[in-house]
């Protein structure tokens, strides 16, 4: 603990940014396109909407528009020297006196942006040529509708990715939430996809709520929404955070909430695995690659805010751990392919989470990077087997996919992409992850070596749960049975049908980078004192510096590794992780062989053991129920709120509306009603009327001084005694 | 002439009051139409020994003179209010107050 | 106690007459009609005080006489099954209440509401009840309608009707406490004053050697002193004057009205003249006509047979 707050002097000492000289340049505006041209092709697929297209043009048109936004990002990080912001236009400019408020849409472009805008394009352009062969069923029907809400997504992504203040972030953060909701409620005559977007949706606005009251906190406190601002205010105040009361340590935990909303940790995760009732493509952009790594850029780009608090870092550590855990066992028990993969999402997310917490945001961005080619590819191949099965994905019905004729390159890179997943020794998976699981054993913090063996057993569990899908289904006798979407043909002459060339390449392609991403690990660095390949360069001079390896320099000048090393068993952490964690992952395909290749009646007997006697009946029940997450929360948050919603129906219906709505409208109707009598049109009841009103009159008029007297007596008895005998007494 | 006192006075103005209450309540009792014209009639005697009570009091002739004017008024009226009753008569051959009810709601 | 009594009074008289008028036999509405009487009785008595306020005994006891009698017969009136019964106990009304107008000294006055009322207005009225009355089953001839029977919110009327009473009584109680004592009864000698040229003849009459006119250093000729009222002629003569040379009541409203009041007689006229012009036209008899007649009454012609070609 001491040596977490030891580190903000030191990260004060190092000199940061140089915000004087960032550079306004006008010369990179061109750079504006990677924004403008997702939005460029929802515009035209819009038209093409409107002008009732029937052929793969809007596929066409969002490939070539994406494919522009990568080869720009490429040109920029060609000609990437030093951070600039690239001022696009004014947006918000609020200025009174005694403050302001300023965001303009202007684009912030560091080494950080930079390598995630490279993945979220590149793959964006590749799963778009994976959809435009997977979505052909739907040409003429939802086809422009799909690629319509990939460009939305991508256009709010890249706001997210490349603004230069929090109110683009949070643009685009709303604008993928959006365009996540419009893609899994693609199938929209299916009321399981509605219901899963309206969940995804709803789920993410808790942690929207977040991201919004931190923002106005972070404005309130330092007067800015821009990022340099930000850093400018902190770096007057020295990094302490006594400057700002209660909100500073506020803030943290509100941009927690958000992170964790966005990228599905506990106890938001629930909307993830039912987000796979959209169509895989948007599975693997969205739920894999890109949408879900936003909760991380967010914490990587506020990452001196967290520093503030001393117990946000540490939150946010086991959050993560204890995510990574927990969707892994439920990824054990589910038998549906893409539900796996969406919990192996969950846990994984979870994972990066914890790098975060144990201060390596190198090891963090670095498993962001891999896990988006492993996991898109992941994703795909399952989308592959479903497009192929007539949407069949149920592990237990399909077998021995790599000795069918056309499935080999599906079978092939789904094994890379397991084997990355896995851990698998020298495969990319395999270094980002063991940079996490070090430093949670380097890194002193409360509970850090539990999370640590924790996130290693983890990693065994993912291991055995990957393998159990590739050796059930890619492996073993030749099997299948169609699935639900076989329109009625006669199963008996189904056929399967096999990936053709856009399908195939794409997964080559990605399986490929999956492999290569392993490579910058090795990379040489440029920059003093830092190792760690080229991801640890791109980190190195964003605010997540503080995570980098050998970023910080201590008084002494000498490297990190003194700094309250941890270690494990005896050893030295990062070294160790080598062995322990390649053996852990060996165990975890030894398990699944056994239980899913060679002697796959096991399974089925163990699971039968385990369900007949009482003490551990519960286990594969929960596990397979996803621990009752769903029903908890229908219990506790649904049902009182459903409750209130009647009830307050019922006050709307007979208070609002009845008592005071139509009660008001009635009040004129009763009152006619009640005085409509006197008008009965006799002349002897006008007459009795008019004499009384009469009498009254004249006795008002007649004793009128004698009623004012009585009122004044009256009014001054209750001022003051004296009064009283005074008028009395000059009343006479 | 004879003294007259003020209670006397007073005396005189109440008889005709009553003349006027009660000739009043008849017409708002009544139903027959002609009877409520009576009762009018009624109100008029009040009114007629009110004005002579009090003339006489002020040794004002007016009070005679007004009452004479009653008389002439109170002729005219019946005239035309007779006539009225005998055309409503006519046309509903009834000589209920409430039968002439058009103007209710 | 003593300031409500007259209320209380009121409020007696208004319950009886609310008995009275609900349909009961005719005995019982009777009877109630004799406690309203007396009720209104015992009202005027506490207004006067004592029957001496009139001057005389014997003329607070014609008073009293005269007030039950009209209180009795209004009440009767107003509560009568029968309208013609009605009409002629309205007759009895305007008898007592020309009893009263004598008690006041307005002897023409008396006499001519007994013709003009009793004699022309009501006979009026008992023709139009003699034509209009009908019995409404004709199986019950002698049963009034319900309209005659059955009153109309008597509750509402009466309540009413003595609040307006109770306003009445107040106002005289408290107003005439207030007015001083009629002004010396030697003022009536005033009225001579206005009749010239009757009281230079009435003087004449009893002292033909009075030098007319009298004088006065004071704005009214009649003088008074301890004998009675006298006038003094150029000469210094003093001539005592008699009760007989008062001008009577007819001289007296004939003086008034035409000398006062000119422009109103003319006016009483013209309102006579229109009400007998009024009468006759709305009780015409009004006669349908058929199409044709219409026709021939305004185009002088029987057109439909002259082949209508225009």
């Amino acid at each position: 603990m001491n040596e977490l707050i030891s580190i903000i002097p030191t990260l004060a000492g190092t000199p940061s940014v140089p915000v004087a000289e960032v550079l306004h340049a006008t010369n990179l505006s061109w750079a504006g396109f990677i924004v403008w041209m997702p939005l460029i092709s929802l515009v035209l697929c819009g038209l093409c909407a409107a002008f009732k297209v029937k052929t793969k043009a809007p596929a066409i048109i969002t490939v070539i528009c994406l494919g522009t936004s990568f080869l720009l990002t490429l040109m920029l990080w060609n000609g990437y020297t030093q951070p600039e912001t690239i001022h696009l236009f004014d947006w918000l400019q609020i200025h009174w006196d005694g403050g302001s408020f300023v965001a303009n849409f202007a684009l912030y472009i560091d080494s950080l942006t930079l390598l995630w805008m490279l993945f979220v394009t590149g793959l964006g352009t590749l799963i778009a040529v994976y959809a435009s062969e997977y979505m052909e069923h739907d040409v003429g029907k939802g086809y422009t509708r799909f690629f319509a809400g990939v460009s939305v997504f991508l256009f709010a992504m890249t706001c997210l990715v490349m603004g230069d203040n929090l109110l683009m972030l949070y643009l685009g953060w709303e604008g993928v939430g959006f365009a996540s909701y419009w893609l899994i409620g693609y199938f929209y005559q299916k009321p399981a996809a509605v219901a899963a977007a309206k969940k995804a949706f709803i789920v993410n606005r808790i942690g929207d709520v977040g991201l919004a009251l931190a923002i106005y906190l972070i404005w309130s406190t330092f007067g800015t929404v821009q990022y340099d601002g930000i850093t400018t205010a902190l770096e007057a105040h020295n990094y302490d955070g006594s400057f700002g009361g209660w909100t500073v340590h506020a803030i943290p935990y509100l941009l927690m909430l958000a992170a964790f909303g966005k990228s599905a940790q506990l106890p938001l995760y629930v909307w993830l695995p039912d987000a796979m009732e959209g169509p895989t493509p948007v599975s693997a952009l969205i739920h894999a690659a890109t949408m879900v790594t936003a909760g991380i850029y967010l914490i990587i780009r506020t990452y001196p805010l967290f520093m503030l608090d001393e117990y946000a870092l540490p939150t946010v550590a086991w959050v993560g751990g204890l995510t990574a855990f927990f969707a892994a066992t439920i990824g054990m028990a589910q038998y549906d392919i893409k539900r796996i993969m969406a919990y192996s999402t969950v846990s994984q997310l979870g994972y990066m989470f914890l790098g975060l917490g144990v201060i390596t945001s190198y090891g963090a961005a670095y498993h962001v990077f891999t896990h988006a080619f492993f996991k898109a590819v992941l994703f795909l191949t399952c989308g592959a087997i479903m497009h192929g099965f007539a949407g069949q994905l149920d592990l237990r019905r399909l077998s021995g996919l790599r000795k069918m004729k056309g499935w080999k390159i599906v079978s092939y890179t789904m094994l890379i992409g397991c084997l990355c997943l896995a851990g698998f020794p020298l495969t990319s998976g395999y270094f980002s992850k063991d940079a996490i699981l070090a430093e949670a054993f380097v890194t002193q913090g409360p509970g850090f070596a539990f999370l640590g063996w924790l996130a290693i057993f983890t990693a065994g569990l993912t291991a055995y749960y990957t393998f159990r899908v590739w050796f059930r289904v890619c492996a073993g006798p030749v099997h299948y049975e169609a699935g639900d979407e076989l329109h009625g043909d006669d199963p008996a002459s189904f056929r399967p049908h096999a990936p053709r060339f856009a399908i195939n390449f794409v997964l080559v392609v990605i399986a490929l980078g999956a492999l290569i991403a392993a490579l910058p690990y090795f990379m040489p660095n440029e920059t003093e004192h830092i190792h760690g390949g080229w991801i640890a360069e791109m980190i190195h001079d964003s605010p997540a510096k503080a995570g980098v390896p050998g970023a910080v320099v201590e008084e002494h000048g000498t490297v990190d590794h003194d700094l309250g090393h941890g270690n494990i068993l005896g050893m030295d952490p990062h070294k160790a992780m080598y062995y322990i964690s390649g053996i852990v992952g060996f165990i975890g395909i030894g398990i699944a062989l056994f239980f899913h290749l060679f002697c796959r009646s096991a399974a089925d007997k163990l699971r039968g053991k385990l369900l007949a006697s009482r003490a551990t009946r519960w286990l594969p029940t929960a596990m397979e129920n996803k621990w009752y997450v769903d029903e908890i929360y229908i219990a506790t948050i649904r049902s009182p709120l459903w409750i209130l919603g009647k009830i307050f129906a019922l006050l709307d219906k007979y208070l609002i509306d009845g008592a005071l709505v139509n009660g008001i409208a009635a009040l004129p109707r009763a009152t006619a009603r009640w005085f409509s009598p006197l008008h009965n049109g006799a002349v002897q009841s006008y007459a009795i009327s008019m004499v009384g009103g009469a009498v009254l009159i004249a006795l008002l008029m007649l004793f009128m001084p004698e009623i004012v007297e009585f009122i004044q007596s009256i009014s001054a008895q209750s001022a003051n005694a004296e009064h009283v005998v005074a008028t009395v007494g000059g009343g006479q | 002439m004879s003294s007259f006192a003020p209670s006397a006075l007073a005396g005189y103005l109440i008889v005709s009051g009553l003349l006027l209450t009660i000739g009043l309540v008849g017409f708002l009792v009544r139903r027959n139409l002609i009877v409520m014209f009576l009762c009018t009639e009624l109100m008029f005697q009040g009114a007629a020994i009110a004005f002579v009570a009090v003339g006489r009091y002020l040794f004002d002739y007016s009070g005679q003179v007004m009452v004479i004017f009653i008389l002439t008024v109170a002729a005219a009226e019946a005239a035309l209010a007779l006539a009225l009753v005998v055309l409503l008569h006519r046309q509903k051959e009834t000589l209920d107050a409430d039968a002439y009810v058009e103007l209710q709601e | 106690m003593d300031l409500f009594l007259p209320y209380i009074a009121c409020v007696t008289l208004a319950l009886t007459v609310f008995a009275a008028l609900r349909p009961s036999p005719p005995s019982l509405q009777i009877a109630m009609v004799a406690i309203g009487a007396a009720a209104g009785g015992w009202l005027i008595g506490i207004v006067t005080g004592s029957l001496s306020a009139f001057g005389d005994v014997s003329h607070g006891i014609f008073f009293i006489i005269f007030s039950l009698c009209a209180i009795a017969a209004a009440i009767r009136m107003i509560t009568h099954q029968r309208p013609v019964y009605c009409a002629l106990h309205f007759v009895l009304v305007v008898i007592a209440s020309a009893g009263l107008l004598l008690m006041l000294e307005a002897e023409f006055m008396a006499f001519a509401l007994v013709i003009v009322y009793a004699g022309a207005i009501l006979i009026t009225y008992m023709f139009v009840l003699m034509l209009a009355n009908q019995a409404e089953n004709p199986d019950e001839p002698y049963t009034q309608a319900t309209y005659d029977r059955v009153p109309r919110e008597p509750a509402a009327a009466v309540a009413v009707g003595f609040l307006l009473l109770c306003l009445i009584t107040g106002t005289v109680t408290g107003g005439t406490s207030a007015l001083p004592q009629q002004s010396d009864t030697n003022a009536q000698w005033f009225v001579l004053e206005k009749l010239s040229t009757q009281f230079e003849h009435a003087v004449f009459e009893v002292a033909p050697e009075f030098a007319w006119p009298p004088v006065s250093e004071n704005k009214h000729i009649v003088q008074f002193g301890m004998d009675g009222a006298f006038i003094v002629s150029q000469k210094g003569e003093v001539l005592l004057l008699d009760k007989s040379m008062l001008p009577t009541n007819t001289q007296m409203v004939g003086w008034s009205l035409v000398n006062d009041f000119p422009v109103t007689i003319e006016l009483a006229g013209v309102i006579l003249l229109m009400a007998m012009f009024g009468a006759a036209v709305l009780a015409r008899r009004a006669i349908e006509l058929s199409e044709r007649e219409k026709r021939i009454a305004i185009l002088g012609q029987d057109t439909e047979e002259a082949g209508g070609d225009t």
